[in-house]
């Protein structure tokens, strides 16, 4: 079936199957950030912005998609420059697998907490697994780039 | 020593940045559409066997390919090492444990690969399993009864490769008097431990990626943490000329030990080879967590004999590894486990060691970052703890007096080799052990009195010690080549599985040649194209393929500055100056920049020989790296609920190349530790003997919400053979916390807990049976 989307600023149409997850979706339409790790919404490396919010893509059903507004982080441009720079600064990209979703979690929390504490920023993050890091780079990371302008 | 350029300065890695960004760097960004999708079929009962396999629905599936059976294949032999051939086959009509791999599907899309393995119809011939490993030695269930007499036993392992009897291998040394000196020690402490079964859960599943190349070559594209060592074993399992196949490693999304499993890539090789077609298999994360591999099980015993002070004088150790269905490199990590973890308490005077490698129908024991040392080096410290107990000591007293100071040997610290003995050449664990206890406040925490109310803390201590690499055996190599645009390439076997020693490569080349990374080419991993390496384990990558990359770098360094000199036309013996990449007489006349240097060797008018140059560095000593943690925790004393409030590491990996990636090495092994002892562990059905907890929902791993603050400090030697004084750091930051968690809950609640994972439950229930109340949970 048809739905129309807007993806990272640009209206798309796409065919999809009722049984497709958003996850796959859009990796076939041009964006490799988007991982797949636990398939069942646990781990959140396929993380998005639907419509706004950040959400985990291999839970959504593609239809559910339709007439939504996605970005991704090929959608980000400078704002993901930023948050990657404040990651790797501090060698906390590890194997990379769990990067993309993250950048796009730190992405949201940004639009969304005022002053957040340290602790507001560390259950903002809870949602993103990771094995290689062990977090606290990642909560360093986000306070940096919260203070860029 | 703080000249430096490259090294010891934090340096963003070389991929950082496309990795952050999502770019195609993995595997699955780079399969062709026309790619056949490769699905396992597994065996769904702990051991049973194949009666009857009908595929005629099956291949009724629009797009089906072609199914894949035993029959269709040749053996897998071990790691490359030849261990136990025979042991294992691509594909098994017996499966010996849930998830063991019968078949497999090939079709045009992943959706008919799917429903093509749902309609098999497979009658299953059930058998006992064996699941108890304590039980499996010598038990009337064995594991691979069925073909003991195809099973070749290589004469040095005759007596201790046992399948008969389900024995993998028996590790029996025994060093000065044991039972004399134990006679005569004035205490003696006796310990049992047991640690649990996990999994490496790295967040990209294993996946294999095989296509037939223009040359025709069958070509493995994948994240591997051994390019060589699997496209010996993939060629060998599938009966074919090495030489006639490529394996590249793609960037790895994450290893841990777990990569270093070999059958996914033979499955995917062997349907390219046999359809001819490119081939995918992406394993789902349920396949990957209940097919590849875990940590070893232990149950371990000790006994210390110690003086009155707590000086050790005998350790007596014997336990059992849960190998699981296949021996896959479990004799490996019981010895190297053994010599890793008891080299931290070299000075006693009789040592004995006696462990024992079982076969069970659990999923299969793999390497897993810490490689028995972890499941040791915890036996090691509950033990200490017990005893300091026992004798009224300090914990940190007892590690003081008996951890393995400069200077020191002992038969265990290079295998038992005793004609050609180890030393400890450079170690900071003492000052470790201060400045951890510092970190966390020991001296006002460790003594302070309990609080009355339901909410108690604790701080404990732990240590451990690894290795860098495997002494005696492994080497690493590298080739450089200079480029006609004045670039260096730099060709290495290692590979880069997430942990950043692309970078410190790259910084350690670009520290000899004094030319910036950003001029350095780097290839790795390429059986095409790259030297020969083992692979990426036993925290390997800095110090030995560091090693070469630095004696590589000093011979191109040579070899450049002749080159320099004969091109100038100035004499052999002439100084000269090279500076921001500039080469200058002494005089301050400039000469050439690295471009014109290019230029003018005439790579287009057939000046000199290209400059490429190879060095390769073996592991000789392998050296200790050490560290000690201190934890605190707080308990509710109530639920048996706990927290980890605050964790403090001291770490000696010798010089620290690039502070950021060591500091995220630690972290992140110090996170995976955590797991290990609060929760992460295998859980299998009590009737069914099922696999229970095989996803993200039900097993969990560390997540934000747990982590403790965390201090992490490294107190650097400087290692004699080591690049720069460097040492490893991939897997010792594994060994500490469990110990020191543990012991912050006997400090906080004076029960000891020796046995993993320390969940809340075994918490209240040690509690109440302590306070002699109602035990009815």
């Amino acid at each position: 079936m048809k739905i129309q989307v807007t993806l990272n600023g640009k209206k798309q149409e796409w065919d999809v199957t009722p049984n497709e997850y958003l996850a796959d979706t859009l990796r076939a339409h041009g964006c490799p950030s988007v991982k797949i790790s636990c398939g069942d919404g646990a781990c959140g490396t396929c993380t998005v912005l639907l419509n706004g919010k950040p959400m985990v893509s291999c839970e959504v059903l593609s239809v559910r998609a339709d007439g939504a507004e996605i970005v991704t982080v090929e959608g980000l441009e400078e704002e993901a420059d930023k948050i990657v720079d404040c990651l790797t600064r501090l060698g906390g990209e590890g194997c990379g697998w769990c990067a993309p979703g993250f950048v796009v979690l730190a992405y949201a929390l940004k639009r969304e907490l005022h002053n957040p504490t340290y602790d507001e920023v560390k259950a903002y993050l809870n949602g993103n697994l990771c094995r290689c890091t062990g977090y606290i780079v990642r909560i360093e990371a986000v306070l940096e780039y919260l203070q860029m302008p | 020593m703080s000249d430096f350029k490259y090294i010891t300065k934090q340096t963003p890695r070389i991929e950082g940045k496309a990795l952050g960004l999502g770019h195609p760097l993995y595997m699955a960004d780079q399969v062709r559409s026309d790619a056949v999708v490769v699905k396992a079929v597994h065996c769904p009962y702990p051991f049973a066997e194949v009666e009857s396999l009908d595929s005629g629905i099956a291949e009724k599936v629009p797009g089906f390919v072609r199914l894949f059976t035993w029959e269709d294949t040749g053996i897998i032999t071990n790691f490359g090492w030849n261990y136990t051939p025979f042991e294992r086959h691509v594909l098994n009509r017996v499966g010996r444990y849930e998830g063991d791999v019968v078949a497999l599907v090939a079709a045009e899309t992943e959706e008919a690969a799917e429903r093509a393995r749902r309609l098999l119809k497979i009658k299953w011939k059930i058998h006992r399993p064996v699941m108890d490993f304590t039980q499996a030695l010598g038990s009337d269930v064995v594991v691979h009864g069925d073909h003991l007499d195809e099973m070749y036993i290589q004469p040095q392992l005759a007596g201790h490769y046992l399948p008969q009897k389900n024995q993998v291998h028996y590790s029996c040394r025994e060093y000065g008097d044991i039972e004399g000196v134990l006679a005569q020690c004035d205490h003696v402490t006796h310990v049992k431990v047991y640690t649990p079964q996990q999994i490496h859960t790295q967040l990209e599943t294993h996946r294999c990626y095989t296509y037939y190349d223009d040359r025709g070559f069958l070509t493995i594209s994948a994240p591997t943490q051994a390019a060589d060592a699997m496209q010996e074993d993939v060629a060998r399992s599938l009966g074919i000329d090495r030489r006639k196949l490529r394996v590249i490693k793609t960037q790895v999304g994450g290893g841990f030990g777990g990569k270093n499993i070999f059958s996914p890539y033979c499955w995917c090789a062997l349907v390219t080879y046999l359809t001819k077609r490119p081939a995918v298999l992406i394993f789902s994360r349920e396949e990957a967590m209940a097919t590849i591999g875990t940590r070893h099980e232990y149950m371990l015993e000790l006994t210390v004999g110690t003086d009155r002070d707590g000086t050790f004088r005998a350790i007596d150790s014997s336990g059992i590894q849960n190998a699981g269905a296949y021996s896959e490199i479990s004799e490996d990590v019981l010895e190297t486990g053994i010599k890793n973890s008891y080299s931290l308490f070299p000075r006693v005077d009789a040592m004995r060691i006696r462990q024992y490698s079982v076969f069970t129908n659990k999923l299969e024991g793999c390497a897993f970052r810490g490689f028995g040392a972890t499941q040791n080096c915890f036996l090691l410290n509950v033990a200490a703890r017990h005893l300091a107990d026992e004798l009224g000591l300090d914990l940190s007293e007892v590690f003081l007096k008996n951890i393995a100071r400069v200077g020191d040997s002992h038969p265990v610290m290079n295998g038992w080799m005793e004609d050609d003995p180890a030393y400890v050449e450079s170690s900071t664990l003492a000052e470790c052990i201060q400045r951890s206890m510092e970190l966390i406040g020991w001296e006002e925490k460790r003594n302070a009195t309990p609080p009355s109310g339901t909410i108690v803390r604790g701080v404990g201590i732990g240590v451990a010690s690894h290795a860098s690499g495997v002494p005696r055996v492994d080497r690493g190599n590298v080739n450089i080549a200079m480029n006609a645009d004045g670039s260096f390439c730099v060709f290495s076997g290692h590979a880069d599985i997430g942990t950043g020693s692309n970078t410190v490569m790259l910084q350690i080349v670009a520290e000899v040649l004094e030319v910036s990374p950003d001029h350095i080419h780097l290839f790795a991993a390429d059986t095409a194209c790259t030297p020969f390496d083992p692979g990426t384990y036993a925290s390997s990558n800095v110090y030995r393929c560091g090693g070469a990359a630095k004696l590589a770098a000093e011979k191109m360094k040579k070899l450049l500055w002749k080159s320099v000199r004969e091109t100038s036309g100035l004499p052999e013996n002439e100084p000269l100056v090279f500076r921001d990449e500039v080469f200058y007489r002494e005089n301050g006349e400039r000469l050439m920049d690295l471009i014109e240097f290019a230029d003018k060797w005439g790579f287009y008018w057939g000046g000199g020989d290209p400059l490429v140059v190879g060095a390769s560095f073996p592991d000789t000593f392998a050296p200790s790296p050490y560290v000690a943690s201190c934890a605190e925790v707080e308990v509710d004393r109530e639920t048996g609920v706990y927290r980890v409030l605050r964790m403090s590491s001291a770490i000696d990996c010798g010089r620290v190349l690039n502070p950021g990636n060591a500091r995220i090495q630690a972290m992140g092994g110090i996170t995976q530790s955590i797991g290990m002892t609060m929760f992460e562990e295998i859980k299998y059905g009590k009737t069914d003997y099922r696999m229970l907890n095989r996803d993200l929902q039900s097993y969990k791993i560390p997540c934000q919400m747990d982590m403790p603050l965390l201090d992490i400090e490294f107190i650097e030697s400087c290692e004699p053979s080591g690049p720069f004084g460097a040492k490893s750091l991939g897997e010792i930051a594994t060994g500490s916390p469990a110990p020191a968690i543990s012991d912050a809950l006997f400090n906080a609640l004076g029960i000891h807990f020796d046995s993993l994972p320390i969940t809340p439950e075994k918490v209240l229930k040690a509690i109440q049976e302590k306070e002699g109340g109602h035990a009815d949970s």
